[in-house]
């Protein structure tokens, strides 16, 4: 039973990457991920105040890409990411 | 008596080996030692090459990085003081990361230069100047550039910036295409600039005049209202056929954004 239960949460650690998520690797590799989410979300159907809300977090997260915050940003893009998956 | 013998039998023990160490020492000694002499193997004494090594000035190899808020030029030139330098090639990094070699291969006195270099394209952007060189002792190397702008009074034309077209940046599409027409002329650079929302910029691709194209990966957030910085293009005076602009679509119904380029 307990070797069921360490496996389960192991393969939900490593595919939910919450266990290796780490910081972009430069300016632009953080760019590229927001741009991603930005183009997620504008894929998605969201609810106007809801784009407004996007909006705003990735206008933030692009700024600490440009200036090298990225460890700042890692946080951003994990927020931005739920948003979009929940709105 | 005994004592005197005994004095007497030392000194002559001793004696020999006097010479022996100053012969030691004058051997060990170069500036005493006659190398002409006694390497010489042609009066047998026994000396042959092992190897040598040829001693000249060495090449060296210096990048002179340009400050991205420098002008454009048009032409570059090279000035040594202090001291005499043989200039082998420049290694010119332009702006759009293009590199131009100048194989120099001259001597520049100190005091003097060499003649102005012509950048090809008219007028470009700088990103740095690699300088292959070698110097005969302590020497300075510097780099001058003359700036490309035009002169007060330059009428419309290839001079000056003009707007090429623009389009309305959709909600779906992340793509469009600006139709320029060989008929508007030749451009060496191009810029866009933003109005009435921002614009998530991820590509550029210049198809030019010929058929061929320059793909630029750009990646930029432009500001509503704000323009980019000139956009080198690869070679001379080129005619544009149009331009592609692939962006991320607007997330918000915020007003449109309208994005315009323009060409030098």
């Amino acid at each position: 039973m307990m070797k069921y239960i360490t496996a389960v949460v192991l393969t939900l650690a490593l595919t939910s990457g919450a266990v290796f998520a780490a910081p972009p690797a430069s300016k632009d590799a953080c760019l590229e991920q927001a741009f991603a989410l930005a183009e997620k979300a504008a894929a998605k159907k969201l609810a106007t105040d809801m784009q407004s809300k996007i909006e705003g977090q990735l206008t933030a997260l692009e700024a600490k890409c440009a200036a090298d915050d990225l460890a700042g940003a890692e946080g951003d893009i994990k927020t931005i990411e739920a948003e979009i998956a929940g709105g | 008596m005994k004592r005197i013998l005994l004095m007497a039998a030392a000194l002559v023990a001793l004696t020999p080996l006097v010479p022996q160490a100053a012969m030691a020492q004058r051997d060990r000694d170069g500036e005493r030692f006659d190398e002409r002499s006694s390497y010489d193997d042609r009066r047998g004494g026994g000396w042959s090459r092992i190897g040598q090594i040829v001693v000249k000035p060495r090449l060296e190899r210096e990048v002179i990085r340009v400050n991205p808020r420098e002008e454009a030029f048009s032409r570059v030139g090279v000035r040594a003081f202090d001291g005499d330098v043989e200039i082998i090639e420049l290694n010119i990094r332009f702006g759009n990361n293009d590199v131009e070699r100048v194989r120099v291969n001259k001597v520049v006195r100190a005091g003097t230069g060499l003649p102005p270099i012509d950048l090809p394209g008219r007028v470009r952007r700088l990103r740095e100047v690699e300088v292959v060189y070698r110097t005969f002792g302590p020497a300075r190397i510097e780099l001058v550039g003359r700036d490309g702008r035009p002169g007060p009074g330059a009428g419309p034309g290839p001079g000056r910036w003009q707007e090429l077209g623009c389009a309305k940046v959709g909600f779906l599409e992340g793509k469009d295409v600006i139709r320029v027409g060989r008929k508007d002329g030749g451009f060496r650079a191009i810029k866009l600039n933003v109005r009435g929302n921002k614009l998530r910029l991820e590509r550029l691709r210049v198809v030019y005049a010929n058929g061929q194209a320059d793909d630029l990966v750009v990646r930029t957030v432009i500001p509503e209202g704000a323009e980019t910085r000139p956009i080198d293009l690869s070679g001379r005076h080129r005619g544009i056929d149009y331009v592609e602009l692939r962006y991320i679509p607007q997330i918000s119904f915020g007003g449109r954004a309208t994005v315009c380029v323009s060409g030098l």
